[in-house]
């Protein structure tokens, strides 16, 4: 948790040069960065979760630097490295929080094999866990990011971590990415949420990240029981309707989402039916965030 | 088989889910997932099963409303795309 000596200044100072430690749900993290703008986005996002003590195990070591030589002074750029490895194109600098949490979602979809890793959000409530895999436009995020200031717990906004030795989902609560038209909606929607600066013009467009709620945060080692799968579609002018989705098409449309699907083979097969027998399955159509809210809220 | 629960079987390298209306086939080599009626996941089955081809063929005729030479027509088409789709040798 937070504590005096976690101010911004000492965060600058970590990241510049010991590295800065911090846990999100079940994964270590190991960060430097010389960038004032990641120093500011891990305070105002990861400052719960710093690791107080050296000998925990290191999943993931991260660099968000900016990139040296003669390039910094007329079109500064920011690089993301793991373990030595580049896996994107330098950015521009303005965008290094942003490449931050892109980079950290690459890092645990390619690394935590001992999950089936959905590109989806998963929100908690009574117990049961809803899944809400989306493709681009569909609105999982605003939603999501709706849900949780409307009572239901945040594991993710960006990917469901199921377990392939007990089928639960395990969260790793993280800000919520929000882009474009998305971002004034849930200000408007939630006042009181705590967003990050705008990252303008990147090939998302616009991204702010919003504070993980302090519930979820608690919480950020207890998995849930899948018991959800809603495939949202944003339709405007359309008619609130949930549609049954046989488990077949579920089942075909849940690989499509499963960033590590092919990598797991037999048993990321079998881990994913499993889940589909589970769980009630629905294609979601919705006009607006109030009535795929009073929607949602109707499943528990 | 009821319509929420699926009937789970391993034939060969094929890994079958089948519910009521529609069956998932997992290629365990290959790696690839295929969706298909029910009742052609279980022509599929009996393929591999070596069951005669005659009994088959009877049992596509009577399913579809089709005399024998047409379901036997039927039958070998499905063959085709199995083979395809490397399900079968």
């Amino acid at each position: 948790m937070l504590d005096s000596k976690d101010s911004l200044k000492n965060i600058k100072a970590d990241l510049n040069y010991s590295g800065l430690r911090f846990k999100t749900g079940p994964f270590n993290i190991a960060v430097t960065s010389d960038i004032p703008a990641v120093a500011k986005h891990i305070f105002l996002f990861y400052s719960h979760c710093f690791s107080k003590t050296s000998s925990e195990f290191i999943d993931l070591h991260i660099e968000v630097n900016s990139v040296g030589g003669f390039r910094r002074f007329y079109k500064p750029q920011v690089t993301f490295v793991f373990d030595g490895y580049e896996p994107f194109i330098p950015l521009p600098i303005e965008q290094a929080p942003a490449m931050f949490e892109w980079g950290l979602n690459w890092c645990i979809a390619n690394t935590a094999h001992q999950y089936l890793i959905i590109h989806s959000a998963i929100v908690e409530k009574n117990g049961k866990g809803l899944i809400l895999p989306g493709t681009p436009g569909s609105g999982k995020s605003t939603l999501c990011a709706a849900l949780i200031n409307k009572g239901w717990r945040l594991l993710s906004d960006e990917m469901a971590l199921l377990s392939l030795s007990d089928g639960l989902v395990y969260p790793a609560p993280r800000p919520v990415s929000l882009k474009n038209k998305s971002i004034q909606i849930i200000k408007r929607y939630a006042p009181n949420s705590i967003f990050g600066d705008v990252v303008v013009d990147t090939i998302k467009g616009d991204i702010a990240h919003m504070q993980a709620p302090k519930s979820a945060l608690v919480k950020q080692t207890t998995p849930v029981t899948p018991a959800f799968l809603v495939f949202p579609h944003y339709q405007a002018n359309s008619k609130k309707q949930f549609i049954i989705q046989p488990k077949s098409r579920a089942l075909m449309t849940l690989a499509e989402h499963a960033f590590n699907f092919n990598v797991l083979g037999e048993e990321g097969f079998e881990c994913m039916a499993k889940l589909v027998e589970q769980v009630d399955s629905y294609d979601f159509t919705y006009p607006d965030l109030k009535s795929a809210l009073e929607g949602i809220d109707s499943l528990v | 088989m009821s319509n929420n629960v699926a009937n789970v079987l391993t034939v060969n390298q094929l890994r079958i889910y089948q519910w009521h209306k529609e069956s998932i086939v997992y290629n365990s080599e290959s790696g690839d997932m295929h969706l298909f009626l029910s009742f052609n996941a279980e022509l599929l089955i009996l393929m591999l099963k070596q069951v005669d081809k005659v009994r088959i063929i009877l049992k596509v005729s009577e399913n579809y409303q089709v005399d024998k030479q047409q379901a036997e027509l039927l039958l070998d088409n499905l063959y085709l795309e199995y083979k395809t789709l490397n399900l079968i040798d």
